[in-house]
């Protein structure tokens, strides 16, 4: 199996229509581990297919290199590198049968036939589609043309896994099955991967580590656990999953962690471990999910429930697993609040709303923008 | 819910009326075909089976004469050879040309891709005629290619290039270039270009993707491409004319001397029939053979 490094990397594009030059990847630093599941999640345009282009040898980078165990692979043409690559149209060879497809990499290769003939079989048995080898693509659905190309690019025994948005044209459902049945593919070969994808549920279901990308930039590259309990910006917090930013300063600190933020809501605690902001204007990251409502306030002495303020129910909507509500807080501002199913917590209803100090987060406030 | 079995109550009878009608919206083209090509073609059919006469077109009766002579006489033989070779030959050059032409054309992102693609069309806005008598100029023993070679010292005596199959080739090829080079560019644009990167990703090197990828999904245009060069260039009036002159006699400008000069309407149009006919079979032919060529990508 095998590390990739990307170091310094840049690639920039001449806009034809704009006849300048725009930055794809605007220097580009990753270390993975052998065997990682490594997902690049970020919007259109942030550079993540460009990325995964250059490391399959599709683009040649400005700058920097890519280095597959620390042989620095940018000069290597794309069919020397030894990568499986997986498309989001599939790239299945219309006029060859599947068995045909999954064994060009081999006849690259110079693979015996009869050696050939097993290790197709395997490779079709491994993605279930066994009895599929004498058809042709058009015939299959787009499930098993995934899993086609799935089974081409795993024959060859790749150094490096590249999947660009390979699920984006399933629907719902087999995109869900499809998440299980790659991951564990992997995680049984134990293959470095790279993924490409917009999706922030298919890279949080996944991966073993996310790269967040904004601008041809990386803002985190972390854990998923990390990327959505401490998220590094706003940005990356907008991007993954549902959040409330409450705006505040940090006016103060309680015991070893604990920071006092002074908002529109009163002082609120924040527990958290090295936030990327200590001091100054910050924005406190609530998931809906950590905020908790109360139909009255709970019926203990002041104080002894930290963060608690009152809130307007605004909304309901039922999501079945969970109820969405939109609280709107004495100072004006709306909250996103996700919690159980309370017949009570009606829109008009005064409600009671609290979050434990170390389930929130904290994050700088860009620069410019209002406090 | 009513209303909406209503509705296909009501459309479902008018939609099978307008099938019943929509071969009319096909009369115009029909009518067109019939009379100006159908109708001539079989007088044409007809003519080739008349006794020839002296004084008018024909003669009363009927005969195979025309027919035996066609396919008897060497000389008449060797014309409808030559006119076959000289087609294939122009077209498998044509299909070399066009090839890498069309192939960068499709897959171009240049800014000049637009004015390649107008340089190519350019030609078809000038009459073939007029494109025949500039090769001439290029061509002629005095022409511009043999005067600077002569100036340069690279030959003493003009090379021949007029007059013989060389100039008629080139002429054809020149002249049939863009009917191939678009086919196949369409041809090219619909192979999605994922599918020679996936084959790059697995191993493969840039020639032989051309080979296994590009080339056999290339197939529905390289047959068109083709076999209409091919059946241009076996109908080609005025290029072996002007370029060929009388020693590159090829077979439409005999049918058209039969009938023009020596008025021998019968004989003329059984010489047009056979080569309308080989020229038939020979298209049926190739269709086979690239059918079996490009097996499983047509």
């Amino acid at each position: 199996m095998t590390a990739l490094a990307i170091e310094g990397l840049r690639k920039t594009f001449r806009d034809a229509q704009k006849g300048r030059h725009v930055h794809a990847i605007d220097t580009i630093d990753l270390h993975i581990q052998s065997g990682e599941f490594v997902s690049l999640l970020g919007p259109s345009g942030c550079g993540k297919t460009t990325t995964l282009r250059c490391i399959a040898g599709f683009e040649t980078p400005d700058d920097g290199a890519i280095r597959f165990d620390g042989t620095d692979v940018v000069h290597t043409p794309p069919e020397r590198r030894d990568i499986g690559l997986v498309f989001q149209n599939y790239a299945l060879f219309p006029h060859m049968t599947v068995a045909e497809n999954v064994g060009f990499g081999l006849q690259m290769r110079k693979v015996k036939k009869a050696d050939a003939r097993q290790r197709i079989a395997a490779v079709l048995d491994m993605v279930q589609l066994s009895d599929m080898g004498g058809r042709y693509p058009r015939q299959l659905s787009g499930g098993q043309q995934q899993r086609v190309a799935l089974a081409r690019a795993l024959v060859i025994e790749p150094r490096i896994l590249l999947l660009d948005e390979p699920l984006a044209n399933l629907d719902a459902r087999l995109r869900d099955e499809m998440r299980f049945f790659i991951r564990s593919l992997q995680q049984r070969l134990g293959i470095t991967t790279i993924y490409v994808t917009h999706d922030q549920a298919e890279a949080m279901v996944m991966s073993d580590r996310i790269v967040v990308m904004f601008g041809g930039l990386v803002s985190q590259f972390d854990t998923p656990e990390t990327i959505y309990g401490r998220p590094a910006s706003r940005q990356v917090a907008d991007f993954v999953g549902l959040s409330n930013f409450i705006p505040g300063r940090i006016t103060g600190r309680e015991g070893g962690t604990r920071l006092l933020v002074e908002t529109g809501l009163g002082v609120l605690k924040c527990d958290c471990k090295r936030p990327p902001v200590t001091h100054g204007r910050a924005m406190i990251v609530l998931r809906p999910e950590v905020i908790s409502i109360a139909p009255a306030p709970p019926d203990v002495p002041p104080g002894t429930i930290d963060n608690l303020f009152p809130a307007e129910v605004r909304e309901r909507h039922y999501l079945g697993h969970a109820t969405d509500y939109r609280v709107a807080c004495r100072d004006g501002s709306v909250l996103q609040v996700l919690g159980g199913a309370m017949d009570e917590v009606v829109p008009g209803r005064e409600v009671w709303c609290s979050f434990p100090p170390d389930r929130s987060w904290l994050i700088p406030v860009l620069p410019g923008a209002a406090p | 819910m009513n209303q909406a079995i209503g509705r296909i109550v009501l459309t479902a009878p008018r939609r099978r009326a307008a099938g019943r009608w929509r071969w009319l919206l096909i009369l115009p083209a029909l009518l067109l075909v019939l009379l100006f090509l159908g109708v001539p073609y079989l007088n044409i059919v007809v003519m080739s089976f008349r006794t020839p006469s002296t004084g008018a077109p024909y003669a009363p009766g009927f005969t195979v004469a025309s027919y035996a002579k066609a396919l008897s006489d060497p000389l008449y033989l060797g014309i409808l050879w030559r006119t076959l070779r000289i087609s294939v030959l122009v077209t498998a050059l044509c299909l070399l040309i066009a090839y890498p032409v069309s192939y960068h054309l499709a897959r171009t992102r240049s800014r000049f891709r637009g004015l390649l693609f107008a340089c190519i069309l350019s030609p078809l806005l000038v009459g073939v005629v007029i494109r025949c008598y500039g090769w001439i100029i290029l061509l002629a023993n005095n022409g511009l290619v043999n005067v600077t070679l002569r100036q340069w010292g690279l030959i003493r005596r003009p090379l021949p290039m007029l007059n013989n199959e060389f100039g008629v080739t080139l002429g054809l090829v020149h002249i049939y270039l863009p009917f191939m080079i678009l086919p196949l560019l369409g041809a090219i644009q619909g192979i999605n270009p994922s599918l020679e990167e996936a084959a790059r990703s697995l191993g493969a090197s840039r020639i032989w993707v051309m080979r296994h990828v590009v080339w056999p999904l290339s197939a529905p245009g390289v047959q068109s491409g083709t076999v209409l060069v091919f059946v241009l260039s076996v109908s080609s009036y005025v290029t072996p004319v002007v370029l060929g002159g009388s020693r590159v006699q090829m077979m439409a400008p005999i049918v058209v001397q039969q009938l023009d000069e020596a008025f021998l309407w019968p004989f003329g149009t059984a010489l047009a029939i056979v080569l309308a006919i080989t020229g038939g079979l020979s298209v049926v032919a190739w269709f086979r053979i690239t059918q079996r060529l490009f097996k499983g990508a047509l």
